[in-house]
């Protein structure tokens, strides 16, 4: 096996195995994460995600199998393989009697940062974290959101090229989400990202590309809108004003002739239409609308959520 | 000169391997664990072979004098075999546990493992007592002890030594390393039967193992030369090397990893946040306190002993019995009051120092980061070590100093001696509670593996026959020289110096074989 391989791919996992007794934790994974991605890793509890950041990270070791960042083999034992990617566990602990700045200086110091780039870094991260006013104070004060914030910024400090993220918005309130989830977008492919998480919205808000795993198999990977495309349920919801509830079954009863319809669903002031030929939907549906005149409220072409694939895909 | 040179060869015996192992380790990155299982099928193998020569001694197998040809053939056979036997059959064990470990470098650390630390108990721990009687020997008329003539001739023969060049001190250090390559070519043979699935090769061990030994001792019976003897012994080894290069070369090369990069900066990055850390918590200030006031109490209070006894209700005939206090009482006071307490703060501050930070999750938080997991652990026992050097220091300050105002004036060259015996004695602890917080995942059960280590440790010096080799027998020595007064050969004891070396080498590096092992 390796140790150095050029590749395009920031992270590699060929047949990652993991067994814990009987239990196949991680089962044959091969994956490759593109350069500048971010990248989802979705799955429900216990589906392998934790186990593959830790094999990744070297924390644990595989049955089976070998992984790569930055080309850099992970699971060989090498900690020098820690400098090229920064890692945020999924509930980040500290030293408690550290202060902020100074757990830091001591993450800088296991990077071998020069003082001057360390101690800029350190103020460069506090403030992308927002955590510049607790720079003096105690991490055992801090709350579990401090804390997430906190594990952020030493996961981003030597500004590694691949950032694995356990659940990062896990702790946070609504309001520090955002700001973690419009950071991470806003790295605009400089770093890749590889994170897992259970709020799908999150994945879905920010992820390009995104890889679905069931009980320790991978079940889907690829770009998030192929995805999306390829579980397109090719369905049309339309909804009309108060009153022309009437109007609206005509409709419905017109709509059940046409060729392209597969099937109609009415509801009091809403109808859901779905089409077998996508194509002669789009060229006729909105003249028939017109024709019957309906008061239209909205019209929309119903695309699956990423939370209705994942579940249709771990079930 | 002689002395240097002994100084020499039992220092390299003990760092040697390690060193062997370091470089076997930085350019195959083999774990620390095979050098620990390969100390332990030496120490088990022994465990079984000594009592099998009493045994073979006894039914007659093996023949009580050297007096004919045979019987020193038969001696050369049965010596050579059942040591032969006994390691290559402990070898097989140590392969068997570790069952991933299949390539060449792992027989390789194996090897080093099994010959290091047979050279570190031999050289390291049995020589030292031994070469200090015969310096001590060196100018005494031995007609004027009570030897048997035996043992008069045999310690003639060794003092006989002194009168050749200063340089032959340095000769046991070559036969150690001599015979841990030995020990690498067969572990490597056994290994080979495990890579092939062909038992034969580990018949070819044992007998390739009793050879080597029987030629050694049939020529040492038959009072051949020392050099001859080593060259012999050299020459015996040669057809093992030529197998190894022609067996396991490519392989090895094949295997050969880029060079870890230099982490000493981040050991000293480690120590720096663990000596923080020790101050942060005020462990320094609980440590520095008490070795303190008992180094300024233990004078104190052998001086005031009889006033002490006088000025309890109902105990004041016992102050005239109590005889007029020493500086010996005065360092005994000492003595027993570093002991009981440090030993016992040797384990508080210990035990957590891994455990509680798995136990939290902070080893998840820190390791993945370049950090080697031989810098976290032996970063920690550094910090404890310097901590107790400067509570030593401050400690023997305070002491001498009531010393001199209370009692007699005494050597400080010879007090200091006394504290580093202590010390070591203490870092004995020290290491063995590192080793129990590493091997456990709470500090509750770190605690009792390392209270159960130590008091096992206390105990050894009960052996029959071994409990002088015992870390513990140091406070026998440092009891001996609180007494005379002065430093002697007879009363010195240097192979429980080494133990204690050997001891606290081996805890560290079990710590970090199985620290490596686990996950976080």
């Amino acid at each position: 096996m390796t140790t150095n391989m050029e590749t395009n791919a920031a992270i590699r996992c060929a047949e990652l195995t993991r067994y814990y007794g009987e239990v196949k934790a991680l089962d044959h994974l091969n994956l490759e994460v593109p350069k500048g991605s971010v990248f989802g890793f979705l799955g429900r509890n216990g589906a392998g995600k934790t186990t593959t950041m830790r094999l990744l990270t070297g924390l644990a070791n595989p049955t089976h199998g070998s992984a790569w960042i930055d080309g850099i083999e992970t699971t060989n034992g090498n900690p020098a393989a820690g400098y090229v990617y920064g890692y945020l566990p999924q509930q980040p602990v500290f030293y408690n009697w550290m202060r902020t700045w100074e757990y830091l200086d001591y993450v800088g110091r296991l990077f071998q940062m020069p003082t001057a780039r360390r101690k800029q870094r350190i103020a460069e991260v506090l403030e992308q974290v927002d955590l510049v006013s607790a720079t003096k104070r105690r991490i055992g004060g801090f709350s579990g959101g401090m804390k997430q914030r906190l594990g952020i910024a030493q996961a981003i400090l030597h500004e590694p090229k691949v950032l694995l993220l356990d659940e990062p918005t896990s702790a946070l309130d609504p309001a520090g989400r955002y700001e973690v989830l419009d950071w991470i977008r806003s790295l605009n492919g400089d770093i890749t990202v590889f994170l897992s998480s259970h709020i799908l919205g999150d994945i879905e808000r920010i992820c390009d590309q995104v890889a679905i795993l069931h009980e320790g198999k991978l079940v889907k990977v690829g770009e998030r809108d192929a995805i999306l495309a390829e579980y397109s349920t090719n369905a049309v919801e339309l909804q009309v004003d108060p009153g022309a509830e009437a109007l609206l079954s005509q409709f419905a009863a017109r709509l059940q002739n046409q060729p392209w319809v597969e099937s109609v669903n009415l509801e009091p002031r809403q109808v859901r239409i779905m089409i077998s030929d996508t194509e002669a939907g789009k060229q006729q549906l909105l003249l028939l609308v017109s024709a019957a005149q309906l008061p239209l409220a909205r019209l929309e072409w119903v695309r699956p959520s990423l939370e209705e694939v994942f579940l249709e895909l771990s079930e | 000169m002689h002395a240097f040179f002994y100084t020499i060869t039992i220092s390299l015996c003990i760092i040697i391997p390690v060193i062997l192992a370091i470089l076997v380790r930085r350019r195959f990155r083999v774990s620390w664990l095979l050098f620990g299982v390969g100390s332990f099928t030496f120490i088990g193998s022994q465990v079984v072979h000594i009592p099998l020569n009493n045994l073979l001694s006894k039914i007659g197998i093996l023949p009580a004098g050297t007096d004919t040809g045979w019987m020193i053939a038969q001696t050369a056979i049965v010596l050579g075999l059942t040591a032969g036997i006994c390691e290559e059959l402990a070898r097989v064990v140590g392969y068997l546990v570790l069952k991933r470990a299949r390539k060449a470098e792992d027989g390789l650390m194996l090897g080093i493992g099994h010959g290091g630390i047979e050279a570190m108990i031999i050289i390291g721990v049995l020589s030292g007592s031994a070469i200090a009687q015969l310096f001590y020997l060196r100018g005494v008329d031995l007609t004027s002890l009570n030897f048997t003539p035996e043992l008069m001739v045999q310690i003639q023969t060794q003092l006989d030594t002194f009168n050749q060049p200063a340089i032959i001190g340095l000769l046991p250090l070559a036969e150690r390393l001599m015979a841990m390559t030995l020990h690498v070519i067969l572990s490597l043979m056994v290994l080979y039967a495990f890579q092939k699935g062909k038992r034969i090769w580990v018949l070819w061990a044992i007998l390739y193992h009793a050879a080597v030994d029987g030629i050694a001792v049939s020529l040492s019976i038959n009072s051949v030369p020392v050099l001859m003897i080593e060259l012999l012994f050299f020459a015996s080894l040669l057809p093992g090397i030529i197998w190894v290069v022609k067996t396991f070369g490519k392989q090895l090369k094949a295997n050969l990893q880029p060079r870890l990069p230099i982490e000493w900066r981040l050991f000293g990055v480690s120590l720096r946040k663990e000596l923080v850390q020790l101050w942060r918590t005020k462990m320094v200030l609980v440590i520095v306190g008490v070795f303190a006031l008992f180094g300024m109490a233990s004078p104190l209070l052998a001086y005031f002993m009889p006033e002490i006894f006088g000025s309890i209700e109902g105990a004041e005939m016992f102050k005239n019995l109590i005889p007029e206090p020493s500086t010996k009482d005065a360092m005994d006071q000492y003595l027993k009051n570093l002991s009981q307490f440090g030993f016992l703060i040797a384990i508080m501050v210990g035990m957590g120092s891994v455990a509680s930070e798995k136990e939290k999750g902070l080893t998840e938080m820190i390791l993945h980061k370049p950090l080697p997991r031989w810098a976290f652990i032996t970063s920690k026992f550094t910090a404890q070590t310097l901590v107790y050097i400067a509570a030593f220091l401050i400690a023997e300050i305070l002491a001498y100093i009531y010393i001199l105002v209370l009692f007699e004036p005494i050597s400080f060259g010879l007090f200091t001696t006394i504290n580093v015996l202590l010390l070591l004695w203490l870092l004995c602890f020290t290491a063995i509670t590192v080793l129990g917080s590493t091997v456990s995942r709470s500090i509750g059960a770190a605690a009792g593996i390392s209270l159960a280590g130590s008091v096992v440790l206390m105990l050894s010096t009960q052996i029959p026959n071994y409990g002088s080799l015992s870390p513990q027998a140091l406070m026998g020595w440092a009891g001996l020289l609180s007494s005379e007064m002065s430093f002697s050969l007879p009363t010195s004891n240097f192979s429980a110096l080494g133990a204690a070396v050997v001891l606290i080498i081996m805890c560290l590096i079990w710590a970090v074989g199985l620290f490596e092992q686990q996950e976080l």
